[in-house]
Formats: structure tokens, sequence, C-alpha cells
């Protein structure tokens, strides 16, 4: 017996409750997300972090083993893997330096020449050299000595982060060269000094900064002559997207960071800061999940309502048939009965109200579900399974206490739970 | 019969083909939900409670998905046919255990041995002669639900694409296909209501069976 009536909300039943639909929350997901990766195999998909791991990434990968494994590939003399390397440490751009520059004199004085020769482009685009410093392999070697013994000092977190505040504050072409001649050695604090853009200020602020990554980057359109609000917003959406994407492609994983990316470098870790960042983010079509799924929502829970009422009426009723007495009980029994077998069934009911949602016009969130599984979008499916989780979990509480009231035993009653 | 005939026989008509992959699947089903889900919900019901607490996490966490879904989710991981029928199994004998579990519970609240249980004594004989039949019951109407079960989880998951969740080969899927005939349809629903009432009378049976004793 319990102490509380039943029915009356206490910290002894919520608690336990709440800890469970956590628990159940994070069963889910995992499970869901598992199916949701697979799906998102395949090409279509548009899922932008399948070449990650799905939950732990055992050996993840920084700038430092990108742009080594690409100096390698640089100096082997076979073509198509050299020419990828060279595009490699053109995409690692000021990021690679730091590793590069210092390893170019434990090389092979040819191979050190071709190296040296491969990051020519990104002199160019850093502005620190003119196409005469880097034109033969021994000048964009001596080029490249030079700058470090001259500029490796600049290559510090705190010089760079302190350039790009300089330059969202206030831009000078200056400050604009500052950063420009740090290139992707300054993502991670170009990205981060994006922050909200709530007003025309940060509008101004985005617009410098923006001009500056689609420069390192060679990425991303130009925004228009006077951007709005909305301009603003994407073009920080479409940076954030990137570092989240390719984030340590530019960055050193050292210390508790690289610990961290055991589960951040995943797809699953990718999924779960796009969701906490964008509030479940946008699904295939671009259309926002967090909409879709609260507008699914309410369809879905009427035909579950609907499918529990049908079979708690189909049990009362049932009783009518036999015409002894003690009509009430019966029913009191069938109904405690039936309520029983259907937080048992749940999942049942929840597969007819799948089937109801496959009538046209009937779109709850459990076709959407199916439907972001089918297609592999993995944000929308990720979404509608949390949506219809909470559902479920609100909605058999229903024939639950209706099993737990039908056993009222001398004033008294089983919790919910106990149904 | 007719089931094991269309596995048999090369050329059998595709209605009995079905019939032969959705008795296999009973009869898997069946198996492990009673093999498992009855003893599992009698320690639930009447043994520790981390048993109890166990299983209510295991069927909340069950009860958030539908099963055509859940199924979906894992299949990638490359679960065999056979894996396939005892992964059903488990689902239904989780569903099994709640039930017995619930139906213990109840009897529990109406127990004339509670004067020998607050003593600490709970011999064997109270639980399989008092509790246990009162479970039977509401049990096996569940089990007869089996074959409407599958049915349902085969078809619906075709129809959505997701796959069908015992046997592609299944009546459910056959049904679900858009090429059957209407005729092919009411006859294979009329073989899963027949079969499901043909087990409730079996159930009721044994079940007053189990009361008297």
């Amino acid at each position: 017996m319990t102490s509380a009536r039943a029915g009356k909300l206490t910290f002894r039943r919520v608690f336990p409750r709440l800890l469970r639909l956590l628990l159940t929350l994070s069963a889910v997901v995992l499970v869901g997300f598992y199916g949701a990766a697979n799906a998102a195999r395949r090409p279509d998909s548009g899922w932008a972090f399948g070449r990650f791991p799905v939950f732990v990434n055992l050996a993840p990968r920084d700038v430092r083993d990108l742009s080594l494994s690409a100096m390698r590939a640089v100096a082997r003399d076979a073509e198509p893997e050299a020419a990828r390397g060279r595009a490699e440490l053109l995409r690692l751009g000021g990021a690679a330096l730091p590793h590069v520059l210092p390893k170019l004199d434990t090389l092979e004085p040819s191979v050190r020449g071709k190296v040296a020769l491969a990051l020519a482009p990104l002199a160019l685009r850093m502005r620190v050299a003119n196409a005469d410093d880097v034109a033969s392999p021994e000048r964009a070697l001596l080029f490249w000595s030079r700058f470090w013994q001259d500029r490796s000092i600049d290559f510090r977190p705190t010089t760079v982060r302190r350039a790009v505040e300089r330059m969202a504050e206030r831009a000078s072409t200056l400050r604009r060269d500052d950063v420009i001649h740090a290139d992707t050695y300054a993502l991670e604090a170009l990205v981060g000094a994006l922050g909200r853009v709530s007003g025309p200020a940060d509008i101004a602020r985005v617009a410098r900064l923006h001009s500056v990554l689609m420069h390192v980057t060679a990425r991303g359109d130009a925004l228009p002559r006077e951007p709005s609000l909305d301009d603003a917003r994407r073009a920080v959406r479409q940076w954030q997207a990137l570092w989240l994407e390719e984030g340590a492609d530019f960055s050193v994983l050292e210390g508790p960071r690289r610990v961290a990316a055991l589960v951040t470098e995943t797809q699953f870790g990718k999924w779960l800061a796009e969701a906490v960042l964008w509030r479940l983010g946008q699904a295939q079509d671009g259309s926002l999940v967090t909409a879709r799924v609260l507008e699914a929502l309410p369809l879905s829970a009427l035909h579950v309502l609907t499918l529990l009422a049908v079979a708690i009426a189909t049990a009362a009723s049932s009783a009518l048939g036999d015409r002894s007495a003690g009509l009430y009980q019966r029913m009191r029994a069938r109904v405690a009965a039936t309520s029983a077998s259907l937080v048992a069934s749940f999942p049942v009911v929840l597969t007819l109200a799948l089937a109801i949602e496959l009538v046209p016009g009937n779109r709850g969130v459990l076709e959407l579900c199916a439907e972001a599984l089918r297609r592999g979008d993995v944000n929308l499916m990720m979404g509608a399974l949390l949506g219809l989780t909470l559902l479920s979990d609100l909605l058999v509480t229903v024939p639950s206490r209706l099993a737990a009231a039908a056993h009222v035993v001398d004033g008294d009653a089983l919790d919910g739970d106990e149904a | 019969m007719l089931g094991v005939v269309g596995l048999a026989l090369p050329t059998a008509p595709a209605f009995l083909v079905s019939l032969g992959h959705d008795a296999l699947a009973l009869v898997t089903v069946l198996a492990v939900a009673l093999l498992v889900g009855v003893p599992l919900g009698a320690l639930a019901g009447s043994g520790p409670r981390w048993v109890d607490v166990g299983l209510a996490f295991t069927t909340d966490w069950i009860a958030a998905v539908p099963v055509v879904l859940l199924l979906a989710f894992v299949r990638p991981a490359g679960v065999s046919h056979l894996g396939g029928l005892l992964l059903l199994g488990a689902l239904r004998s989780l569903e099994v255990a709640w039930v017995v579990r619930s139906a213990l519970l109840r009897a529990a609240q109406l127990d004339t041995t509670w004067a020998a249980r607050s003593l600490g004594y709970m011999p064997l004989t109270i639980f399989l002669n008092r509790r246990l039949p009162a479970a039977a019951g509401p049990a096996l109407a569940h089990l007869a639900l089996t074959p409407v079960w599958t049915f349902l989880l085969d078809s619906v998951g075709t129809a959505a694409g997701l796959g069908a969740a015992s046997s592609e080969r299944g009546l459910g899927a056959l049904v679900a296909r858009p090429e059957t005939s209407a005729a092919v349809a009411v006859l294979a629903i009329s073989a899963v209501v027949s079969v499901t009432i043909a087990l409730h009378r079996l159930g009721q049976h044994y079940g007053l069976r189990l009361a008297r004793k």
C-alpha cells in the first residue's frame, strides 16, 4: 500500500518517474541513432557527418595528423596521391603551418622543395608573398624558412584571438591583414567571434568576419551589400556548421580535448552538438525539425487516444454480454485487465497508430519518424523520435492510471506504475 | 498443416508459403514468450525488487517506440531471420512478463496468505497454487493475440516501407503488397483471426483447468 493517495503528485512519485523518463530517453536516443546513422549511409541522405564513427572515435584525427599525412603524400612521387596531398595542405591552410614548417628540415632536400612549393598557393592566399617569392622549389623553401623564423611567434592562440577581437570590433586594412596572415589558424577564433545576431551592431560584425572567413576557407557566398538580420544569421549558421563538421581538422586535440574527442568526433557527438546549438537542427529539405515535430504531435496523440478509448470501451462493453449480477465489478475488472495489457502492448498501439497515419492526410509524428528513417534524414528522425518518446510516456499513463484506479481496495489504490 | 505444406512444396501458392512462414514465426515467438515472459513476470511480481524495476524500465523504453521502428533500428546490425524471430519473441516476452507481473500484483491485493508472508514465510506451493493460476488467465489471453500481433507488425512494417517484422514472405507482408488481390487478403485475415480464436479457446481451456486446481 502506498501512503500517498493514488493520483496525488508527490516528490516520491515524480522523481523516479522523471528518472525513468530520462533513462528511457537516453536508451531510445542511442538505439534510434544507431538506426538513423545506418539509414543515412545512402548517398542522397544529406547527412554531413557520415565519415565519422557512430558512437566512439578511438582515433580522432586533428590538424597535426592530417597535415603530416598530407606532407608525406606530397613527398611521394605518385602523382594522384601527391596532388591530393597538395590540395589537403591548401585546405588545412595556416593551421597546418606550425606542424609542417618545423618538420621541413627533417626531410630530404628534394622532398623539402616539393613541400615548400606545395605551400606556395597558401603563401599567396595569406598575402605574405608574391608569385616570384615562391616560383621555384628553392625560392619557396627559402621563403618559408624565413617566414617561420620571423612569424612563428604570431601562430599562438592568444595572439590570433586578440587580432580577431580587434577586427571584430572595427575593421581596418591592417587589422584584417593581421587575421588573413594567420589564415585557417584563426578559424576557431573567427567562428567563436561571430556570436549571437540580434541587432545592427551584430550584423556589421558578422559582415566583417564573414569576408575574412570566406577568404581563408575559400568557401561560402558573399553577403549582400546591406545584409539583413536573416542574412547574418544564415551566415553565422553556415560557419558554425563548418566548424562542427571540420573543426578538428583545424585544431590540435590535446589533453582533455583529446579525451572528449572520443565522443565529440563521432556522428552522435556531432548530432548532439547540432541539436543543442540549433534546437534539433534542420531536416533534409531545410525545414526546422522542432516546428515539424510540434506540428505533427497533436495528430498522433489523437490517434493513440482514439485507439486506447476504443480498446477500453470494447473491454467495458464486453461485460454486458454476461447478464449475471455484479456488472459494475465485472466491467471494472475487464477494464483493469485490458488497461494492464494496453500498458504492456503500448508499442502495438503505437504501431496501429502508425497504420492510421499511413493513410494520406493523417500524417502524425509516427509517420514523420518512419519517413525520415526511409530517407536517412537523421535530424528529422531523431527529432521525431524524441517527440514520440515524450508523447508515449505521457499517453501510457492513461491505461496505467485506469488499471490502478480500477483496483481500489478499501479506499486505497495501487500506484499507476504498479498496475 | 497447410503452412507446413506451403513450406515443403516448392511450387506451393504464395498464400500457403506465407501461412508456413507465419506458423514458424508464431511457434518461435510463442515459445520464447512463454519460456522467458512467464518466469520473468513471476519474478518481477513476487521476486526481488530489482527485477521489477528492471522490467519496468525496459517496458518503459520499449513502449516509447512502435515495434516496427524499433526493429528497423536494430536490423542494420545484421540480424538473421532466426535472430529476428528470437528478437520478436523477446519483445513479446516483455509484454507477457508485464501482464503476468500486473496480474500477480492484483492477486496479491486479494491474497489471504498475507499473515504467512508477513512472517517472511512464502512457500512455493502458495505461489504456484494461488498466485500463478490467477495470472494465467490474462497471460494466456495476451499470448493468444500473438498471431494478430505478428500479422500487424508485418503488414504495417511493409506498408510503411520499413520491412516486415517476422518475414518478408509472411501473411502480413503479403496483404500489404499492392499486387495482392482482395480475395487473398481476406483469406489471409481470416486465417489469422481463426488461429487467434483457436489459441484463445485453448488458453481459456487451460486457464480454467489451472484455476480449478
